[in-house]
C-alpha cells in the first residue's frame, strides 16, 4: 500500500488509482473536515459528498467522530508522518462494520490530506459475535451459579458459606481501620413449637418474613445471613457497641411487633459482641453465641452482650 | 408475551431511531430515548420501563456507569448492553456492571426481538 500511494503521489494520479481500488475510498481536508474526493465505488455507495464535513455526511456525527485518528497521523509540526494506521469501526449511518485504512499526504493542490479506504467487514464481525455472545451467556450463568452457592434458598439471605468469607474480609478491615464491628446472633423463640403446631411450610413462611424483617432494618453496609435452622447472622462494619446495642433492640422490637402470617407473634433472641483486637471468625462468632446463650437463659425475648 | 415498555439509550441519534423502530416492530413500545447517560437516570426515574438497551459507548458517562447507576437506584432495572465491542473482557465488564443481555452492533432486529422478550422472561417478572 505505501508504495502504491508513493506512486500515486508521484505520478499525480490519485483519482484514477483510486477508482481502481475495489473499496470505498474518502479523502478529507484534514484543517476542515470537508470532503475533497470520493471514489465512484464510494459515490456509488453513499451519493457524493464532496464537500460536506465526513463526519455529518459519513458518520451522521454533529461534531467531529470520537475515533477519529487524524491527529495520530501527523507529526508535531502538523505534516504527514508517513504512518498508515488501520482500525475497525461501526458506522451508524449505513449500519456496517468497516476497517479503515487511513494516512495522511499531501493533496495535488497543495492541501493536507488525509485518505480512508473502508473495506467492509460485517461477516468476520458476525462471526466475532457470535462468540461474543456466547461469552455473555456464560458469564451470565457463572453469575447464577455463584448466587446460588452463595445465596440460601428459602430466605435469600446469604448462606453461612458466604457469611464466613465475608466475616473474614471484614475482620481484616478491622485490624486496618481499627474501628470495631458488631456481630449479631439471632434466635427464634421457640420455633420448633411454630413447625409442630403449624407444619414445616408455616416455618418456612416464618423464617422468610423474619428474613425480610431484618434485611428491611439493616443498613446498606450490613449483612445478613441464615446461619442455621432458625438462627441468622449479621455483621455491622464500623459500628459501635452504643448503636450496635440500640439497633439490636431496636430490631428486636420491630420482630416482636410484627404480624407474623397464620403465627401472628413471634420473638428472638440476640446474642451480640463487638470486635477484639486478634480475633478471628470462631472467637467472634463464639462470644456472639454465649451471647445469646445467655439471652435464651435469662428469658428469651431479649439482646444479651459478650 | 405482553408489550414491553423499553427505554432507549445510545448517543447516536441515528441508532436510537433504527432501534425505535426495530422496537415497536417488535410489537413492544418505546417509552423514552436518552442520549447520554444522565439523560438515562432521569428518564428512567420518570418512565419506569421494564427494559432498557444501552449503549456501552458513550462520552461523560458511558453504558457501563450508567447500568451501574441504575441498578444502584433500581436493583431490578433490566439492561440490554448494546455495543460495538466484541473483546470479551468488554462482556465481562457488562456482565459485570449487571447488564443482563448483550447485543453487538449492527443489530439485527429479529435478535433484538428475542433477546428483550428472552430477557424479560428470564430476569423480569420473577423480580417484579
Amino acid at each position: 500500500m505505501k508504495n502504491t500511494v508513493r506512486k500515486m503521489l508521484e505520478n499525480n494520479l490519485f483519482k484514477a488509482l483510486f477508482d481502481v481500488i475495489p473499496f470505498g475510498i474518502y479523502v478529507v481536508d484534514v484543517e476542515n473536515f470537508d470532503i475533497v474526493y470520493m471514489n465512484k465505488l464510494m459515490i456509488e455507495k453513499r451519493g457524493d459528498y464532496t464537500g460536506r464535513k465526513c463526519y455529518e455526511s459519513i458518520y451522521g456525527e454533529e461534531k467531529p467522530c470520537y475515533f477519529c485518528k487524524t491527529p495520530l497521523l501527523l507529526s508535531p509540526d502538523s505534516r504527514p508522518n508517513e504512518s498508515t494506521i488501520v482500525f475497525e469501526i461501526y458506522n451508524a449511518v449505513d449500519d456496517n462494520w468497516y476497517q479503515l485504512q487511513e494516512k495522511c499526504l499531501t493533496w495535488p493542490d497543495g492541501r493536507l490530506v488525509k485518505y480512508s479506504i473502508a473495506v467492509g467487514i460485517n461477516e468476520l464481525k458476525a462471526t466475532q459475535n457470535r462468540l461474543a455472545e456466547a461469552h455473555a451467556i456464560l458469564a451470565l450463568k457463572n453469575k447464577e451459579l455463584e448466587k446460588l452457592s452463595t445465596t440460601d434458598r428459602l430466605t435469600n439471605l446469604n448462606n453461612r458459606l458466604k457469611l464466613e468469607e465475608i466475616l473474614s474480609q471484614e475482620l481484616e478491615k478491622t485490624g486496618q481501620n481499627g474501628k470495631d464491628m458488631a456481630v449479631l446472633l439471632l434466635d427464634i423463640d421457640h420455633f420448633k413449637k411454630v413447625n409442630d403446631t403449624y407444619g414445616h411450610q408455616v416455618g418456612d413462611s416464618v423464617l422468610s418474613e423474619f428474613a425480610r424483617l431484618i434485611l428491611d432494618s439493616i443498613r446498606k453496609v450490613d449483612y445478613a445471613s441464615r446461619w442455621g435452622g432458625e438462627e441468622f447472622l449479621v455483621v455491622c462494619p464500623e459500628t459501635d457497641i452504643k448503636s450496635s446495642m440500640s439497633f439490636a433492640e431496636d430490631l428486636r422490637g420491630i420482630i416482636q411487633h410484627h404480624p407474623f402470617t397464620t403465627v401472628n407473634q413471634i420473638t428472638c433472641s440476640i446474642g451480640l459482641t463487638i470486635s477484639r483486637d486478634g480475633d478471628d471468625e470462631n472467637s467472634i462468632i463464639g462470644r456472639a453465641d454465649k451471647a445469646l446463650y445467655k439471652a435464651k437463659q435469662n428469658g428469651r425475648n431479649r439482646v444479651e452482650i459478650e | 408475551m405482553k408489550a414491553l415498555r423499553v427505554l432507549i439509550v445510545d448517543d447516536s441519534k441515528i441508532t436510537v431511531k433504527r432501534l425505535s423502530d426495530m422496537v415497536k416492530n417488535a410489537g413492544h413500545n418505546v417509552v423514552s430515548t436518552a442520549t447520554s447517560g444522565m439523560l438515562a437516570l432521569t428518564e428512567y426515574e420518570k418512565c419506569k420501563p421494564d427494559i432498557v438497551t444501552m449503549d456501552i459507548t458513550m462520552p461523560d458517562m458511558d453504558g457501563l456507569e450508567t447500568t451501574k447507576k441504575l441498578i444502584e437506584y433500581d436493583p431490578n432495572t433490566l439492561v440490554v448492553m448494546m455495543t460495538s465491542h466484541s473483546q470479551e473482557q468488554m462482556v465481562l465488564d457488562a456482565i459485570e456492571a449487571g447488564a443482563k443481555g448483550y447485543l453487538l452492533k449492527p443489530f439485527d432486529a429479529g435478535r433484538l426481538k428475542v433477546v428483550l422478550e428472552e430477557t424479560y422472561e428470564k430476569y423480569g417478572e420473577k423480580n417484579a
